[in-house]
């Protein structure tokens, strides 16, 4: 059975997370002393405006 | 000082770079999939809504004084809900098949492209180590250089002086050499490995690109695929014309006229729920089944 959208963007969170675990050691040496978090889930609206751009692309 | 303003600076950007890529992952990967539900949605909706003007069409057909007021109207309308109901269910069915292919596929995306995120710090980090080390040689070949020409200064002195020469500072100054030509062969090696690292993963770094190419292609594929199956999903196939027509008895006129008008009910049930049900039944049986495996 198909999930929502926001269970969707939890799994794409967790993989983006995941993956970029195998590569803190290169994150950090490369940016030094800036901190690094990841976002979570992206703005809704903004969200919608890029549904809607690919709508009128499509 | 100047050199620290410039790290700090390319630092920045690479934050930024970060910041960005990531939140692009992540924003792509919702908008594919809010683009598949919404085709689907889309798709399902206009099906339901012709199938329900075809079902008006029909009964209008068969008696259009069959309103709100006529006899057994409630039951009909229940068994037509019902039957739209069921066959809406069946089209969100073959669209979750399709859609959770494309699910996987977004999701092996996202994994593709953080690893690129990944592999550019690496590439970066690679660089800054090939930097580093390159520093120290340098540092450490004037450093060792500054000493052996002190010692061979030490010795060239007491030469000239034409006073004994320590044994001791000759084989200092050999161990220097000895340790100047060690610390490039290590300095060498180690900076032809990060070559070779960098090398490694420039070429990774394509192969994740073709990769996301070839994904891309086939989430764009896979929608096509949906869209179509969708649309021609329990439609009226067969279509032929029959070669010897003719023309129905008088009788068999008037017995569908007073059918249609006494009958009405009974009419729209055997002729258009029924069937509309057995293509829902068929679909499931034929077609859903095959799909799932």
């Amino acid at each position: 059975m198909k999930g929502s959208l926001s269970e969707f963007a939890q799994k794409v969170n967790t993989t983006t997370k995941a993956v970029l675990k195998s590569y803190t050691p290169e994150v950090e040496l490369a940016l030094g002393p800036a901190k690094v978090t990841l976002r979570a889930v992206p703005d809704p609206k903004k969200l919608k405006e890029q549904l809607q751009q690919e709508d009128n692309e499509r | 000082m100047a050199e620290n303003t410039e790290k700090e600076s390319a630092n920045l950007e690479l934050k930024r770079f970060y910041d960005t890529a990531t939140n692009n992952i992540q924003t792509s990967a919702l908008v594919n999939r809010a683009l598949a539900d919404k085709i689907s949605t889309e798709t399902i909706n206009q099906k339901v809504n012709n199938q329900l003007q075809s079902i008006y069409v029909s009964m209008n057909r068969i008696n259009p004084r069959f309103n709100e007021t006529s006899k057994n109207y409630g039951v009909i309308k229940k068994d037509i809900l019902d039957v739209l109901t069921d066959y809406e269910i069946a089209l969100t069915e073959l669209s979750d098949y399709y859609d959770l292919k494309l699910e996987e596929l977004i999701l092996k995306k996202v994994e593709l492209e953080t690893h690129f995120v990944g592999k550019v710090f690496r590439d970066e980090s690679i660089k800054q180590n090939e930097d580093k080390e390159m520093r120290f040689k340098d540092y450490l070949k004037s450093r060792l250089s500054e000493k052996s020409e002190n010692m061979l200064n030490k010795v060239s002195s007491k030469k000239q002086e034409k006073s004994s020469v320590d044994f001791k500072d000759i084989r200092a100054l050999q161990d220097l050499e000895d340790l100047k030509v060690e610390q490039d062969n290590r300095s060498g090696r180690k900076i032809s490995n990060m070559l070779e690292s960098e090398k490694t993963n420039q070429v990774e770094i394509g192969e994740i690109e073709e990769e996301i190419k070839k994904i891309e292609k086939e989430i764009s594929d896979i929608n096509d695929k949906k869209r179509l199956q969708l649309e021609e999903a329990m439609e009226t196939r067969e279509k032929w014309i029959s070669t010897t027509l003719r023309k129905p008895s008088v009788w068999a006129r008037t017995k569908t006229f007073f059918s249609n008008r006494f009958s009405t009910a009974k009419v729209i049930s055997k002729t258009i729920i029924a069937p509309l049900k057995m293509k829902v039944r068929e679909f499931r049986v034929n077609e859903l089944e095959g799909l799932k495996g």
